[in-house]
């Protein structure tokens, strides 16, 4: 059957308590995070394809509205996958990575592997986590890529590790100086992805990492933040403001 | 630090590199030279201080991987800080590209900059 929208917690218990033996996807989304937005037609393509297999369960839950379904879950980044079955949770799946969900989903349902028809998108990091894999995509489709990860939050920065978990002294150092300024930022792995890694030196025109970008706008390595800083204390609230 | 050295240097063109420089630091050094006819050049290797990082690690070259380099030259006038950085960057496309060196720190200025009273 198709993606069944979850509009209150009473039927989502209802749902998921209805039948045992059925597999069921859970869809975690919100309105505002750009990965969602192709996530969302993509689950609903791979429903489609899966609507007569009555065994295997689509929901879809909005994780602002439904905040406390997704409590119950502990879903902290979207877009957010679950596969459920019994009450035991089979697989949690983070990001936009469709072809890692259909074979989840295959991996778990009773019915034989069916060719799902999802279309393809280049996979889109979520926001905290990202799982992306290698696509074969274009560098226009790797541009627009781009474009879309360096305006993902005000500040982005793209760095080597993650900021709990730096694997550079110099991505460690920018890290640091963030934090000290109490600056909000999103951030990538430009180690877990080595399209990006190649396509944002090109991007940026830039041949090394870490890399801060604010409002879109390239602004620098380390060394450029550190003297930014130095010439103007409030470097980041002003480059916000000029950016907005 | 920068700024008080040299004020305690005279108007002649400085030149400071390592001791027993390498290939690759004597490239540097001639092509920062001939391109920017910099006052001041300043180049220090900090390879060994990396060596043995993760990122680094089974690269060819750990020896003149990573620089930090200070010039002051007027060709900066009037260009932003990553347009500066990407003078040079520009310049060394080759080191960076093909010989191995992965990361520059780099400080750019001109005269007046480091002229100007704090």
């Amino acid at each position: 059957m198709p993606v069944i929208e979850i509009k209150s917690q009473e039927q989502f218990t209802e749902l998921t308590q209805d039948d045992s033996s059925k597999l069921i996807a859970l869809y975690f989304y919100t309105e505002w995070a750009p990965p969602c937005k192709t996530m969302t037609s993509v689950f609903q393509t791979i429903a489609e394809s899966k609507k007569d297999d009555p065994s295997i369960l689509f929901l879809s839950i909005n994780a602002d509205d439904l905040s406390e379904i997704s409590e119950i879950f502990e879903v902290n980044a979207v877009p957010y996958f679950i596969l459920i079955r019994n009450a035991t949770i089979l697989k949690e799946l983070s990001g936009a990575d469709p072809k890692e969900f259909v074979s989840a989903l295959n991996q778990f349902s009773n019915t034989p592997e069916q060719q799902a028809q999802a279309p393809a998108p280049a996979p889109a990091p979520a926001i905290q986590k990202k799982e992306v894999e290698e696509v074969e995509e274009s560098e226009d489709e790797l541009n627009q890529r781009l474009k879309k990860l360096t305006t993902a939050a005000p500040i982005m920065l793209f760095m080597k590790g993650s900021p709990s978990s730096p694997q550079c002294g110099f991505s460690r150092q920018l890290v640091a100086i963030l934090r000290e300024h109490q600056i909000r930022f999103g951030f990538f792995d430009i180690l877990k992805d080595d399209s990006v890694r190649q396509g944002l030196k090109k991007f940026s025109d830039w041949p090394t990492f870490p890399q801060l970008y604010i409002n879109g706008e390239f602004q620098g390595g380390l060394d450029i933040i550190k003297e930014s800083i130095e010439e103007d204390e409030k470097f980041f609230e002003h480059a916000l403001e000029a950016g907005a | 630090m920068f700024k008080q050295l040299l004020r305690t240097m005279t108007t002649t063109a400085k030149l400071i590199h390592s001791e027993t420089p390498g290939p690759i630091e004597i490239s540097i050094l001639t092509k920062i030279q001939d391109s920017f006819s910099p006052t001041y050049l300043k180049i220090v290797n900090d390879s060994y201080k990396h060596a043995h990082h993760a990122g680094i690690r089974g690269a060819t070259n750990t020896t003149e991987s990573h620089f930090n380099i200070e010039i002051v030259s007027s060709i900066f006038e009037g260009k932003t800080l990553p347009t500066r950085h990407r003078l040079v960057y520009n310049l060394l496309d080759d080191e960076i590209k093909h010989k191995g060196v992965h990361a520059l720190q780099l400080r750019t200025k001109t005269e007046s900059e480091i002229n100007k009273t704090i």
